[in-house]
């Protein structure tokens, strides 16, 4: 199930919500954990097994891992085992495809006959669960958290159906106590209110909108592109992945709000910055939260000098390519970003940080196009091929050029994104305007930003509403 | 700040709760769609459904075609649309093209438009040689033979297609009836070229606008002036020597829309209905009653069904049998029109009585003419005289 489903919004929502806040507080955990696993079980019901069981088994060796239970040896084995098993799954519903896709492209390349193979079904979210299991795992090995109280509050803390399939990535200490005891104000409700409706309106008015136009560009032979047009497919798959994703983390963070629970900020207006250092600290910053902590650190991180920092870095963004997906253009995606990372650690004393912002911002801007069409391509030589197109500043236009439908609506929407993106000097950004804060806000202000939350909850549902709608003038012929 | 808090929050959750609570009752009564959609069946639970995941996708299929306040919902999606962008959430099925000034087009005359002519020249010699071969073959019978050519809404209104038409780009492009119309002449096929009609009359000073806004087809007016020149024709044809005739003296324009005037803006399912149509119309008519009325077998398209249901209701023809692109039939007098069916390769004894076949046709379905009722007519009319030459040879043997 999605948030931006009109069986999320008008069915499973409401009755969630009536179920929670009408059971007494010792309850809602239960509740919230049905919902959560009703939720999964409605996209992926074998899968939910998957989940259930897998969480059961980090629950049971957790029990293990604080520290004075075990001696270390022990409890680091017991960490490798469970880390293992849980990383285990990861490879292979993710990546057993692409193994052996690839491994028997190379047998055919020697003449070997390929390896039977029924493909594996990709379990929805078991990157970002997998992520906070390990995370659950780490820190109770470290003793930065205690074991969960029971296997109902971790699995919870796996399951929550907030951050269940897309993020944030949600560290078990940041919520470990909110697990066990949370505040339902209203205040709290009323704001998850409003950052719910806008990251609907996020994904269902723009990225939706900006998916129409980067579909057609990369849907299109490269050869038929012209370089105009290459760049215009470009810019709104930048725009649609933004506020697609930005916008689903804005839901889960309201929707965690109105269950009591306070998820961390996972985007924070990465256009605008001026490295892709800077980038990486505004994307996805849940991700690149995990990766320091879980990963980047753990591999020695910036301690054992330059060339160990480095190749840890492209290393971690390696990994993290590979992550977003199981394919080669992936993996180049995360080395580009990895390359551009070193880059600006290496020439940090005049990188283009220094210069002004409107240097930095678009040279920054561009070279994350450039790695959006690596992200956004099928395959790795789609990739080169589109991004060639784009660099055909001065080449002729195609013979057979393909039609795009750009109309009034994709550019005003270009426009609003582009606004929204790049217009952090409006006072006060519209992002901000729907950030409130009740308790130091008076009731205009409120019931400005309610009725523009409504506007988007109705414009939303009623844009997810027409796509059901597809009649014909005259039957009776 | 605490009363409006919850406020906000009642509010909030009654607004995603209300399509649940009206799709269980009914009530509060949701605005209604115009057109047609195949009914959604309610998905049934099983447990092997479940387990497979295709109980789920039924049901996010039939909640999305039954949830509360769905008519509400597209209407409100529609009319933020067009009204930000001039285009329409939904389009029917890609049916509703909103152009300038508050015009409506079907896309399919849209897409015409923009392509130009298809069928190759071939296509066109031999439809137009099999169509003089039919009104030739009827004419043994005594019956007459009309081709009518319905204009596009977008040929004979190219002022108001939206810009991604490319109506600069026109007179480059020749469409197939300019490529056909060129055959049926050379062959003396009897045509009633009302896009040749519409073209002068809009020319001509005064004149007032031959469809409607919203409408697919000629409107009101047009259509008559289409079925008094029908008249005139068939009054040729069949050498009648009283037949009823219809002079268009005047127009009169209110707001009173005659069906199917304003069906895309139906379709179009906005918030603002009528006042998409606009002002409608209407033609001032002079009937002059004759006892020669034909009897006419119509095959047409939906642009016969105004003429048609005019010339029936002023009682100008004897009777008459409409098959609805050569398949549905609907028959007059004798019983109330009604749908019923007509097996396609019905031969030439669906004809009999008639006094004049008229087959109507808007520019864009050319050159399929009668769609497939000139080659199945011909083929039966083959068979026909074959068997009946094979009798006279029998006859004829000693």
């Amino acid at each position: 199930m999605v948030f931006s489903s009109l069986t999320f919004l008008f069915v499973f929502l409401p009755l969630t919500l009536a179920a929670y806040y009408a059971s007494p507080n010792r309850g809602r955990n239960a509740v919230a954990l049905a919902a959560s696993l009703f939720f999964y079980a409605w996209g992926a019901p074998r899968f939910a097994l998957v989940l259930i069981a897998s969480s059961l088994v980090d629950y049971a060796l957790s029990r293990h891992l604080p520290a004075g239970r075990f001696p270390d040896g022990r409890r680091q084995g017991l960490l490798a085992l469970a880390t293992a098993l849980n990383i285990g799954l990861l490879l292979y519903f993710k990546y057993a495809n692409f193994f052996v896709d690839n491994l028997n492209a190379w047998l055919g390349r020697f003449g070997a006959e390929p390896l039977a193979w029924a493909a594996v079904a990709l379990p929805i979210g078991i990157s970002f669960f997998t992520f906070q299991k390990v995370s659950y795992l780490v820190d109770v090995y470290r003793g930065t958290a205690r074991p969960a109280r029971n296997a109902g509050d971790y699995l919870l803390y796996v399951a929550l159906f907030p951050q269940l399939i897309a993020g944030p990535i949600v560290r078990y200490h940041d919520v470990a106590l909110q697990l066990i005891a949370r505040d339902h104000t209203r205040a709290r409700f009323f704001t998850g209110i409003l950052r719910f409706c806008q990251g609907l309106g996020k994904k269902v008015l723009v990225a939706n909108t900006m998916a129409e136009v980067a579909d057609a560009a990369f849907g299109a032979a490269p050869g038929s592109l012209a370089c105009g047009w290459a760049w215009l497919g470009a810019v709104a798959y930048a725009f649609q992945i933004y506020f697609d994703f930005s916008g689903y983390s804005d839901m889960a963070i309201g929707l965690g709000r109105m269950l009591g629970i306070e998820f961390l900020e996972n985007f924070n207006r990465p256009y605008v910055s001026r490295t892709i250092t800077e980038f990486w600290r505004r994307w996805h910053i849940s991700l690149s939260n995990w990766m320091r902590e879980y990963l980047y650190i753990p591999l020695g991180g910036n301690r054992h000098g330059a060339a160990r920092t480095y190749f840890n870095l492209w290393l971690v963004f390696l990994v993290s390519g590979f992550w977003h997906g199981a394919a080669w253009n992936f993996v180049a995606w995360g080395a580009f970003h990895g390359f551009f990372l070193c880059l600006d650690k290496a020439f940090k004393n005049v990188r283009i940080a220094r210069a002004p912002a409107w240097v930095g911002l678009p040279v920054t801007f561009v070279l994350v196009l450039f790695s959006w069409v690596l992200f956004r391509a099928e395959t790795l030589a789609h990739a080169v091929a589109y991004a060639g197109r784009m660099l055909d500043l001065f080449g002729a236009a195609p013979e057979a050029a393909a039609a795009i439908e750009f109309g009034r609506r994709h550019a005003a929407t270009l426009v609003a994104a582009a606004v929204l993106c790049f217009g952090p000097a409006l006072k006060p950004h519209p992002f901000d305007f729907m950030r409130l804060e009740p308790a130091r806000a008076t009731v205009g202000q409120a019931a400005g930003r309610f009725a523009v939350a409504m506007v988007l909850l109705v414009w939303s549902a009623a844009t997810l509403a027409t796509s059901s709608f597809n009649p014909f003038i005259y039957f009776r012929f | 700040m605490a009363p409006f808090l919850l406020i906000a929050t009642i509010l909030f959750c009654l607004a995603l709760a209300l399509p649940l609570v009206q799709l269980a009752t009914g009530w509060p009564e949701d605005a209604p769609l115009a057109g047609m959609e195949a009914a959604a069946a309610a998905p049934a639970w099983r447990r092997a459904a479940w387990w497979q995941g295709a109980f789920q996708k039924d049901f996010d299929a039939w909640f999305a075609r039954r949830v509360g306040f769905r008519g509400a919902l597209v209407r409100t999606a529609n009319q933020i649309r067009y009204a930000l962008f001039n285009e329409l959430a939904t389009t029917g099925g890609d049916k509703v093209v909103p152009g300038r000034a508050g015009w409506f087009y079907e896309k399919v005359y849209v897409d015409a438009f923009r392509r130009g002519g298809a069928a190759p020249e071939s296509e066109l010699r031999r439809r137009s040689a099999d169509v003089k071969r039919l009104q030739d073959r009827l004419a043994q019978d005594g019956i007459a033979f009309l081709l009518v050519i319905a204009p596009s809404k977008a040929e004979i209104y190219p002022e108001f297609l939206p810009p991604e038409a490319d109506v600069a780009g026109r007179p480059a492009r020749r469409s197939d009836y300019q490529n056909f119309i060129e055959h049926l002449r050379r062959d003396g096929v009897q045509v009633l070229d009302a896009h040749r009609l519409f073209a002068e009359r809009k020319r001509a000073p005064g004149s007032p606008p031959l469809f409607a806004r919203s409408g697919t087809h000629w409107n009101h007016y047009g259509a008559v002036l289409v079925a008094a020149r029908l008249l005139e024709e068939l009054a040729r044809l069949t050498g009648a020597k009283e037949p009823p005739a219809v002079a268009v003296v005047g127009a009169v324009t209110n707001r009173q829309i005659a069906s199917p005037d304003n069906d895309l803006g139906e379709l179009a399912n906005l918030w603002q209905r009528r006042s998409l149509a606009g002002r409608q119309v209407h033609p001032q008519v002079e009937i002059r009653p004759g006892p020669d009325k034909p009897a006419v077998t119509f095959i047409t398209d939906s642009f016969g069904a105004q003429l048609i249901t005019w010339l029936q209701r002023q009682r100008l023809l004897a009777r008459h049998d409409s098959y609805w692109y050569n398949q549905r039939h609907y028959g007059w007098p004798g019983r109330e029109p009604a749908a019923g069916s007509a097996p396609r390769g019905a031969g030439p004894e669906r004809l009999a009585g008639c006094d004049a076949v008229v087959v109507v046709q808007v520019e864009v379905l050319l050159p399929d003419v009668g769609f497939g009722f000139v080659e199945e007519t011909l083929a039966a009319y083959d068979r026909l005289d074959a068997a009946l030459g094979a009798e006279l040879r029998t006859e004829a043997t000693p």
